[in-house]
């Protein structure tokens, strides 16, 4: 009976311990990295308020970043807010409604956020990780933009005299294990993964 | 109070406009000519063209102070120093890596332009709050010289986007008056 009594203390006192530590680590880090703008429902209002967060398809790019804006934002919104900014002030609908122009492309989307990394960076704060400005988001936005280094590969190959699947799958991808995706990316070519002919076009799976 | 009054000056500035481009003065501005005592002289502009290169006018827009070197060194010595105030060079990214004026950040025009689907969260790094800007930093919007128009461009779209006139103001001169004064120029970060 005192050894289940005990037991239970110390399990109690265990998760206390957990508790406090990690209340006192949201709180760290939201007074060291908290950029001023980092609030929840401000970036909230922001993007849905603009219109074509809103009415973009959420497979194209533009859309993308507004959805991982929310979702890191709905991720950190835990974190404890030690503005002293009452909320009386949180402002409506962003009534900054931005009309699509030529100028809307991938060079703006990254000397926007090239922009505002360097703004954090010259204000002495950094951004809360994932929100704009920050390092995390700005690596976000250049693998959505489509400019990082994704297309490693080829579409298409065509097959050399003295190729085997396997060498093609280490010429390729530089990983013999990807003969089994690029045989079955080619059945409808290859009865068999030794039945290569040269000149035969072989469609290449992503990776 | 006018010395040499004996020049009973007749001053005509008159601004011919012409239809053939570029304008090289200013937007409609070929060239000016002025009439002193009877002696006509015209003045006009070798080397750059407008457009891009229009000398600008001394007022960005209504309520956004000029201001000058000492005003910028006092700037950059308050406001910037003490976290409140950004020097923003409105120049594209390798115009502001090759030259700047010390402790100047680099916002490209373009980037404030309501054009730009992002320009809300550029604006929330300026310290606005959608609509809110009484956390914004206080600006001094520059460009390449007194026919750059990028600042005055930058500061009218500031504007726009509802910035307060109030904590925006324009370094007319840019980088090139800077300079030419002897001023420290750094790279850009």
């Amino acid at each position: 009976m005192i050894r289940m009594v005990l037991l239970s203390l110390a399990f109690l006192g265990v998760t206390a311990a957990l508790l406090v530590v990690q209340s006192g680590y949201t709180e760290r880090r939201g007074s060291e990295g908290r950029a001023p703008e980092v609030t929840r429902a401000s970036l909230l209002s922001e993007t849905v308020g603009t219109p074509e967060a809103r009415d973009t398809a959420p497979v194209t790019p533009e859309a993308m970043p507004s959805d991982v804006d929310r979702i890191v934002a709905q991720a950190l919104a835990a974190t404890p807010e030690p503005e002293p900014v009452p909320p009386t002030v949180l402002p409506e609908a962003s009534p900054v409604l931005s009309p699509r122009g030529d100028l809307d492309d991938d060079a703006l989307r990254q000397m926007t956020w090239a922009t505002m990394a360097r703004l954090n960076e010259a204000a002495g704060r950094s951004a809360a990780p994932g929100l704009p400005g920050s390092l995390l988001h700005t690596i976000v936005q250049r693998s959505l933009s489509g400019q990082a280094a994704s297309k490693v590969a080829p579409e298409t190959y065509e097959v050399q005299p003295g190729d085997s699947l396997a060498g093609i799958a280490k010429k390729i991808y530089g990983d013999i294990n990807m003969s089994g995706p690029l045989f079955a990316a080619n059945q409808q070519l290859l009865q068999r993964p030794d039945d290569l002919k040269a000149g035969q076009r072989l469609s290449l799976p992503r990776q | 109070m006018i010395k040499g009054a004996g020049l009973a000056a007749l001053t005509c500035l008159s601004a011919t406009a012409i239809a053939a481009d570029p304008t090289r003065i200013s937007s409609g501005i070929t060239s000016a000519t002025v009439a002193i005592a009877g002696e006509t002289s015209t003045i006009s502009r070798d080397g750059a063209a407008c457009p891009p290169a229009c000398i600008q006018p001394m007022i960005a827009a209504e309520g956004i102070a000029t201001i000058g070197e000492l005003e910028v060194l006092a700037f950059l010595e308050g406001a910037v120093t003490n976290g409140t105030g950004l020097l923003l060079d409105t120049r594209l990214p390798g115009a502001y890596a090759a030259g700047t004026l010390p402790g100047a950040v680099n916002v490209p025009e373009p980037t404030l332009q309501g054009s730009n689907p992002y320009r809300s969260d550029l604006l929330s790094a300026l310290g606005a709050r959608g609509s809110d800007f009484s956390g914004a930093f206080e600006l001094v919007l520059f460009a390449g010289g007194a026919d750059g128009p990028e600042a005055g461009e930058g500061l009218r779209a500031l504007l726009e986007a509802g910035y307060p006139a109030a904590r925006l103001r324009y370094y007319r001169g840019g980088l090139a008056a800077w300079q030419a004064l002897g001023l420290s120029v750094s790279a850009g970060q």
